[in-house]
């Protein structure tokens, strides 16, 4: 059924005519219950005409400039302009016949290039991690891409490999690609999770990934006894699940220990080890951020000790505080984060060492420092074996994979080459 | 520190600046023997004299003539005019005279003058006493403008102001008179031209000057109840603009709602959102809200100037559509 469009002689009383000064739709247009579809004109005033429901303009029987008298029928909604049983004065649109064929193509293509709407802080956002914004759902006004809207698509993406998925090894593109279905294998640091990696990944060619989560983290169950070596076998056992017989192992801080431990497991072969700001070279860790850290209940108090990971705080993700502390809300992991400081950091000590494991270790080593740590110092590496090659990253604090990604992912790949090469 | 009520601080710091430099006077309508309208004057004639505290004829145009050629003359004349609504009586001076004289004669004279008046509605004063003309004079180059919304930087922005050899419009509020804050002792100045931040949050930011500043800090006391943090910059300087204060917060919180209690068409709070727009735009995570005057004469009847003017409620609903 179609609507029609009337000049009411309730929009002036004096008024005995009037002219369509502009039609707002064209047709063919969807319109809404309450738009104004046209303006007309007395010499009093401009009169705005509203859409009486929800459709598509599917006739305007009163073009602009026409004078029109009370009561008469100026346009009609329907559900379709095919559903119109009378366009009269309307254009016939191209419904049939070759030419509709032929104008098939550009209409896809506008519809392929249509505005997507977004707000500039997000299309920035995007832009850095490098993500298509086509494919992202905006939950703005108006369907508008905020900023929001990326961080859930980054979570999402994390999330789309989840670490213990044999299929995204197997599924890869890059398997066919590189001849290999070896995978990297990303562990991230203390309080942290599997998100940590997801300014590298965007830079890792399709290399298949792994994300395994550390005992305690993201959506990892804590361990009753979260001693080093219980880290590192469940986490084997996530490398395990996905089917891989070999990896190259990549750990960040604390998950650089856990890496350097399974260097040596006799179930999944560790191919090479690059290692950023590991534990367990040395004594000293700041004490300090552990406990402000784990103290930290609100943004404004856990910013401030966030801000100290980074050389450059600038460079951390907006939004970090909140994502911590939703992560602690949601799934209770403060108190086995606490548990693991106490265990391998207690007063600001580390008590773990991985020396003996990279001595030991025959496969391509590499560790990265940012010179600017001001959690783990960076002279802890001054003691690595003489086999392991040491990059000093400067402008850089304890986050390289955040502050430096695309740099940490070309160092990360010139290892796994020179693994590749034996 | 000492408790003061805004009228109290603004006196006080009439009083010190006529102690420290007797170039110094005031002038004004019912300002000496009557003390002002509103009593920032109170007593300053029984202990000054009425040389230094003049009451003047009603003759707006006349009395900030005579403001511009005084402070020429080496003087340092604050004129009070004692309604904002008066100021388009004051703007020949001020436009073709106080703000442009520097200029076109090479600097070789400047204009101590300083020029207060006092806006807003919210008293029932009707049409003709009831406007903020803020953008009306910020528009003017050459003129300096401050808006205090505390007694401390009632205090503090007077002293600087009347320090200053160029024009300055300072434009107080009816409402905030008698608002009463801690005010620090001794000689307190506060540099014209900076914000400040009222509050902090961190998830959107909500720009005001003046009165409007006390009501975006409700707002935000609203919005804490809903989880939402709002950061509040009092610019206190209306021009020139503290462009780096407001960058940062806005890179903070990525939301803009600006407040100006002018009308809203070519209002102050419109060149607030065009200023954020092209010193901002990549932080933006949604468009500026803009909060203002109706654009009608401010009505008389109580429910309908609450109805035009912007408050606390209407604050808090341009932060949620803006996080919206």
């Amino acid at each position: 059924m179609s609507h029609e469009i009337t000049l009411a002689g309730g929009a002036g009383e004096y008024m005995e005519s009037a002219t369509v000064v502009s039609w707002a739709a064209k047709v063919g247009d969807p319109v809404k219950a309450d738009d104004v579809v046209v303006v007309v004109e007395t010499a009093k005033a401009a009169t705005e005409i509203e859409a009486g429901r929800d459709g598509v303009l599917a006739a305007i029987l009163a073009p602009e400039g026409a004078e029109v008298g009370i009561g008469a029928v100026l346009g009609r909604i329907a559900d379709s302009i095919f559903a119109d049983e009378a366009p009269v004065a309307v254009p016939q649109p191209a419904v049939a016949g070759p030419e509709a064929v032929v104008s098939d193509a550009p209409a896809k293509a506008e519809a392929a290039t249509r505005r997507i709407s977004i707000s500039p802080l997000a299309r920035r956002l995007a832009r850095q991690a490098g993500l298509d914004i086509s494919s992202i759902a905006g939950t703005g006004p108006g369907g508008r891409i905020k900023s929001r809207d990326i961080e859930r698509a980054l979570r999402e993406l994390t999330e789309a490999v989840p670490a213990a998925a044999p299929v995204a090894v197997v599924q890869s593109p890059a398997v066919a690609r590189t001849g290999t279905a070896v995978p990297l294998v990303l562990l991230h640091g203390f309080g942290a999770n599997a998100a940590a990696w997801n300014r590298v990944r965007a830079h890792l060619d399709g290399r298949p990934v792994l994300t395994p989560e550390l005992p305690g983290h993201g959506w990892e169950q804590a361990l009753a006894s979260p001693t080093l070596e219980a880290l590192a076998e469940a986490v084997l056992g996530q490398i395990e699940a996905s089917g891989a017989r070999e990896c190259d192992l990549v750990g960040h801080s604390l998950g650089g220990a856990v890496a350097a431990v399974l260097s040596a497991n006799q179930s999944v072969r560790v191919r090479s080890l690059t290692l950023i700001a590991p534990a367990g070279l040395g004594q000293e860790i700041d004490s300090g951020f552990l406990a402000g850290f784990l103290s930290a209940r609100t943004v404004e108090s856990l910013a401030p000790w966030l801000e100290r990971l980074a050389a450059d705080p600038g460079k951390l993700p907006r939004g970090y505080a909140q994502a911590v502390l939703r992560e602690r809300e949601r799934f209770g992991v403060g108190a086995a984060q606490a548990a693991i400081a106490q265990g391998l950091f207690p007063d600001g000590t580390q008590t773990i060492r991985i020396t003996d494991d990279l001595d030991r270790f025959a496969g391509p080593l590499k560790v990265i420092w940012g010179r600017s740590d001001r959690i783990i110092p960076q002279t802890h590496q001054d003691d690595l074996p003489g086999h392991a090659a040491c990059h000093r990253l400067g402008g850089v604090g304890h986050m390289p994979s955040i502050e430096a990604p695309a740099l940490v992912a070309q160092l990360i790949l010139q290892n796994t080459r020179s693994a590749e090469a034996r | 520190m000492a408790m003061m009520r805004y009228a109290e601080a603004l006196r006080s710091a009439l009083r010190e600046e006529m102690q420290r430099d007797p170039s110094v006077w005031l002038m004004g309508e019912d300002i000496a023997v009557y003390g002002g309208v509103f009593k920032v004057s109170k007593d300053l004639m029984a202990e000054f004299g009425p040389e230094r505290v003049r009451d003047t004829p009603i003759s707006e145009q006349t009395l900030t003539a005579m403001a511009v050629t005084a402070a020429m003359a080496g003087t340092r004349p604050v004129l009070e005019i004692m309604y904002a609504d008066f100021l388009p009586l004051s703007v020949d001076a001020l436009m073709n005279q106080a703000s442009i004289y520097n200029y076109i004669w090479n600097g070789q004279v400047t204009m101590p003058f300083v020029l207060r008046t006092q806006g807003g509605g919210g008293a029932g004063a009707g049409a003709q006493h009831s406007k903020s003309l803020d953008a009306l004079v910020a528009h003017i180059p050459g003129l300096k403008v401050v808006a205090p919304a505390t007694a401390a930087d009632a205090k503090g922005l007077l002293k600087a102001a009347i320090r200053d050899d160029h024009p300055v419009i300072f434009l107080e509020h009816k409402l905030l008179y008698n608002t009463r804050d801690e005010v620090p002792d001794g000689d307190h100045l506060v540099e014209i031209g900076k914000a400040r931040i009222a509050r902090a949050g961190s998830d959107v930011s909500i720009i005001a000057s003046s009165k409007m500043v006390v009501d975006a800090l409700k707002a935000a006391d609203e919005l804490a109840k809903e989880g939402i943090s709002a950061e509040v910059v009092d610019l206190r300087t209306l021009r020139p603009l503290d462009r780096e204060t407001i960058k940062a917060s806005i890179a903070r919180t990525h939301h803009a709602v600006v407040v100006n209690e002018g009308w809203r068409f070519c209002g102050y709070a419109a060149e607030l959102s065009a200023t954020i727009m092209e010193s901002c735009f990549d932080e933006l995570d949604a468009p500026v809200e803009r909060v203002a005057t109706h654009d009608i004469p401010i009505p008389y009847s109580e429910p309908l100037e609450s109805t035009v003017l912007p408050d606390a409620a209407k604050i808090a609903a341009a932060a949620r559509r803006a996080l919206a």
